[in-house]
């Protein structure tokens, strides 16, 4: 197992992905550095979701591979028997990737601390006053100190948000996705989120998908931006290209109907 | 008419042996209820359709019978082909089994009101199938069906007499074996009344409490 510096830490090799007549993805091929945080753009309906949860295997590849550090994760539906992946190979290799859904998808019957140790414990195999230590020191580092015990419900949109962040980071995960993770909260509620993935950003190596619709947000974390379309990568590049001075027609209207920034 | 109250007093402890056998037999029925409904649930749920079709006809037929047929079937049948229960362990079979079949569907409402993220959350943390299904989806799928199986619960309670039919001396048979040979029929009906009433009481509170939590969390 090669996990040397030029291996991509996720690579897409012509994915397809279709539900009934709509192709969402359409032979999309792609490496993601190590390290490197994309933001990836692109209107509503252009597959931005589906590419996240292809990655963490919640949806099934109709044709191609995802790898992530060289192992696969996913392959098509139709891949020859001897390159299925058997369910406890995908569990190892996805133990690097962590996702942050824009639902939060908290576990409503545990409390803040019991979501976040919960898979330390059952997949890690962690101890569990190891793990709650960790945990409540995630919590601490997202803000989130006095609020252990809280269940979801208690919480503020915001506040559950971090409590997904520190779910999935209490895995360690060296690849994180983000899906519009603010589209679900007031307005009021974004910038508390958006902070802590900045500092994340800031104060850690992990390699990053950020799905978004907060251009400014994109512009200040990313090293890369890939604004798609139709299940198709339409351009992609450093941000001040892509968002300041846009190769593709396609992308300049995107960024003029999602307003000035 | 005059109320014998001596008589009352006397053939009470008689009524609250029986209500042992009562309580025994709601809560082995509903034990088994709840464990069998459970496996109903999963065969009823595989994607085999050798497996849901043939759990599906059972969960109609047994649903779609009378229990007291069920309770003299198996109480007068299974010893034909050498199967021996004592009485009471033929009725809480039967109460079990029957009840199981209602409480499979509370089951499978229950589980498909998990909401899909929770499956995907479950499966970006990398959960096996098993910690899935123990640790987040089921204890949410019985929050939310707890008020149901409270009901069902007290809705078995009331049922047991019938197993006074199959010689079961639970309060009912009890208080007709009494009343058999003091002729006594109203002290002793008004009592087994007023027993279940005061059973009923606690497991009402039950069901409410359920409820509490089930608002709590959902
Ligand atoms: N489970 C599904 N079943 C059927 N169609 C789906 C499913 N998931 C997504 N789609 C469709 O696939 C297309 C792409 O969806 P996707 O959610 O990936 O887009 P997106 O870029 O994330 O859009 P948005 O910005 O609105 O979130 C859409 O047309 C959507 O309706
Ligand atoms: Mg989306």
């Amino acid at each position: 197992m090669n996990d040397h510096r030029d291996v991509p830490a996720i690579r897409f090799t012509g994915c397809s992905k279709a539900f009934g007549e709509t192709v969402v993805l359409d032979d999309f091929s792609w490496d993601v550095p190590v390290g490197r945080r994309v933001a990836i753009l692109g209107p509503s309906g252009s597959g931005k979701t589906t590419l996240l949860r292809l990655v963490m295997t919640i949806e099934q590849l109709d044709e191609g591979a995802i790898d992530v550090f060289g192992r696969p994760i996913a392959v098509g539906r139709d891949a020859p028997a001897a390159e299925r992946l058997s369910e406890r190979q995908v569990r190892e290799v996805r133990r690097d990737v962590g996702m942050v859904f824009q639902q939060f998808n908290l576990f409503p019957h545990m409390t803040a601390l019991e979501n976040v140790i919960e898979a330390p414990v059952r997949v890690l195999g962690k101890n569990k006053n190891e793990a709650a230590e960790h945990g409540r020191q995630i919590l601490r580092q997202v803000g989130l100190q006095g609020k252990e015990d809280a269940h979801p419900r208690k919480l503020s949109g915001g506040q559950q948000q971090r409590v997904a962040i520190a779910r999935a980071l209490a895995m360690e995960p060296r690849i994180m996705l983000f899906d519009e993770v603010t589209s679900a909260l007031d307005p009021e509620l974004v910038g508390e989120v958006l902070e802590v993935i900045r500092d994340l950003a800031e104060h850690s190596s992990m390699t990053m998908l950020l799905v978004t619709h907060e251009i400014g947000f994109a512009r200040d974390v990313s090293d890369e931006v890939l604004f798609m379309e139709h299940g198709r990568v339409v351009e992609s590049g450093p941000p001040e290209d892509v968002l300041g001075n846009p190769a593709e027609e396609r992308t300049r209207s995107f960024l003029r109907a999602v307003g000035p920034h | 008419m005059r109320i014998d109250y001596e008589y009352a007093l006397r053939v009470l402890p008689v009524l609250l042996r029986g209500a042992v056998t009562t309580l025994q037999a709601t809560i082995g029925g509903m034990a088994l209820a709840l464990i069998l409904g459970l496996v109903f649930v999963v065969l009823l749920r595989s994607k085999n359709v050798f497996i849901s079709y043939p759990t599906r006809a059972v969960l109609e037929f047994v649903r779609g019978t009378p229990l007291l047929i069920q309770l003299f079937f198996l109480f007068y049948v299974l010893p034909e082909w050498g199967i021996r229960l004592e009485a009471l362990g033929t009725g809480i079979f039967a109460l079990g089994l029957h009840y199981s079949t209602y409480i499979a569907e509370v089951y499978r409402a229950g589980i498909e009101s998990v909401p899909r993220g929770q499956w995907e959350a479950s499966t970006a943390l990398s959960f096996s199938k098993v910690d899935t299904w123990r640790r987040i989806v089921l204890p949410q799928a019985v929050i939310t069906v707890l008020p149901m199986l409270g009901n069902y619960l007290v809705a078995m309670f009331k049922e047991t007499p019938l197993l006074a039919t199959i010689t079961v001396i639970e309060m009912l048979g009890a208080g007709l074996s009494a009343a058999a040979s003091s002729y006594r029929y109203f002290e002793v009906f008004t009592l087994i009344g007023l027993i279940f009433l005061a059973m009923s009481l606690p497991a009402g509170a039950l069901v409410r409490k359920f409820e509490a939590i089930n608002k709590r969390y959902a």
